[in-house]
């Protein structure tokens, strides 16, 4: 079949003549029926006006929102984005506490925000929230530290062992890993450990050891240490020793000295040197300063 | 006169959609086969000519309204079996013809439905905007833009298409 005919019956500038032609073939002939056919094709109807009309309010609709949408709510979204970031750094820089802590052989006071002193001794730290400090006067304590408290609403020391609470009053709180001990200086201290409460009042003393509790009498009105000594009574010299190696940041040896001896008396934390006389000599004891952090402490001579 | 209007003119602009919109519709519908999916696309396709309207010269709009409700069709419709339905009154009146003549031509009918249905997108949208519609293959051939020649390919393939699927048996 000449498709240059069909095209033009299919874009319908055939002349009679031509459609003759054509329908001389039997495959037009099928095409004509098809055609028919397919002109019976029902297309949807289309109510133009209406559909103008639909599109005028939808772009009116646009056009009044659409300024709105897109030039004021993102400026709205900025600002409440940068306030909900500082608010959220806000509350997060409140939250953090306040930590001080001090090392081996150094020792700090501390001003709390009600003008209470804290005297930190060496190797200890404390942390408390600045902020809210006057709605709750609450600090965290390890190792061993000093109290000198305003008087005010209650007054709390959170150790890992317990709680110590006051109103206002100088007391001294030791909680190193093995040790919980509590003095009170002035006032009345309340003392929670394992649940049970413990009133301590003005110059008396709570040790708590792994299974015993002693409650002892004080003659000092303040630690030692804060005097840059330490005293003992009557204690084991091997505890005597590790206090010395914290104290001043050494390494004691000991060789073939008696462990059982006992030793009553005070060192100086200032001077190496006569701390270790004054340990030593009364013990009837001597020490070889190896290097600046190793010392050695055996027997003395007594052939010497 | 009309060259140098804008479409941004409402008048330019419901001149363009009263000319072309339901023809767009007839378009989209030979594709999907869906009035309503049709409605939309011309609707949304429209939108945007007016959207664009700046950017769009009056002589282009025809054109650029076909290739977005084309690219809007692509985006959305799921392709699927296309089955366009006869108008009511295609229906030979039943006093003048045999009853047999009826039932074959019914089945001719239906057959033929489901031919056009079975033709590849490209031979069905040709095939019915020529036939259908009445579209020269100019226009054919600028809506679809592609070629004359292509136009005049893709019916004459449809045409053969149908025929042998209603011949056979």
């Amino acid at each position: 079949m000449d498709s240059q005919l069909l095209d033009k019956w299919l874009n319908g500038t055939h002349t009679p003549q031509e459609l003759a032609t054509l329908e001389t073939y039997p495959e037009f002939v099928a095409y004509q029926k098809i055609d028919a056919y397919t002109k019976q094709i029902e297309t949807p109807t289309f109510n133009t006006e209406a559909g103008l009309q639909e599109i005028k309010e939808k772009l009116a609709r646009s056009s009044n929102a659409t300024p709105k949408v897109i030039a004021l709510l993102p400026r709205l979204l900025k600002i409440a984005a940068v306030l909900a970031v500082l608010v959220a750094s806000y509350v997060f820089i409140n939250s953090i506490p306040t930590s001080i802590n001090t090392q081996l052989a150094e020792t700090k006071t501390i001003s709390l925000p009600d003008t209470s002193e804290v005297f930190l001794n060496e190797d200890s730290e404390i942390s408390y929230k600045k902020n809210s400090w006057e709605d709750s006067r609450e600090l965290n304590l390890r190792g061993e530290a000093y109290f000198k408290v305003a008087k005010g609403k209650k007054f709390t020391v959170n150790t890992p062992h317990g709680i110590v609470e006051v109103l206002g009053t100088q007391f001294n709180v030791l909680a190193t890993e093995d040790t919980f001990a509590v003095s009170c200086y002035e006032g009345l201290v309340a003392v929670t450990y394992d649940g049970i409460l413990t009133k301590l009042p003005k110059g008396s003393k709570l040790t708590v050891a792994s299974n015993s509790n002693s409650l002892s009498q004080i003659a000092i009105n303040k630690p030692v240490w804060l005097a840059n000594e330490s005293s003992y009574e009557d204690t084991a010299i091997l505890n005597v020793l590790q206090d010395l190696e914290t104290t001043y940041g050494i390494k004691v040896t000991t060789q073939n000295i008696d462990v059982t001896l006992r030793y009553t008396g005070s060192y100086t934390h200032e001077n190496l040197n006569v701390a270790l006389q004054t340990i030593t000599i009364p013990l009837g004891l001597t020490y070889t300063i190896e290097s600046k952090t190793s010392i050695t402490i055996s027997p003395k001579n007594t052939s010497e | 006169m009309e060259e140098k209007k804008h479409v941004c003119e409402e008048d330019t602009y419901d001149t363009i959609y009263r000319a072309h919109a339901q023809a767009i519709q007839n378009f989209i519908y030979f594709k999907c086969g869906d009035k309503d999916k049709a409605n939309d696309v011309v609707q949304e396709a429209f939108i945007k000519l007016w959207e664009n309207c700046k950017k769009v010269s009056p002589q282009k709009a025809k054109s650029y309204v076909y290739t977005v409700a084309n690219n809007i069709f692509l985006n959305t419709v799921a392709h699927k079996k296309v089955v366009l339905k006869y108008a009511e009154s295609h229906q030979p009146k039943v006093e003048k013809y045999s009853p047999q003549f009826l039932l074959e031509e019914k089945e001719y009918g239906e057959k033929l439905q489901h031919a056009i249905a079975n033709l590849t997108e490209l031979q069905r949208e040709a095939f019915l905007l020529s036939r259908v519609e009445g579209k020269k293959y100019r226009e054919i051939a600028e809506i679809l833009n592609i070629s004359d020649k292509a136009v005049s390919k893709r019916i004459h393939d449809a045409l053969e298409a149908l025929r042998k699927t209603v011949e056979k048996i």
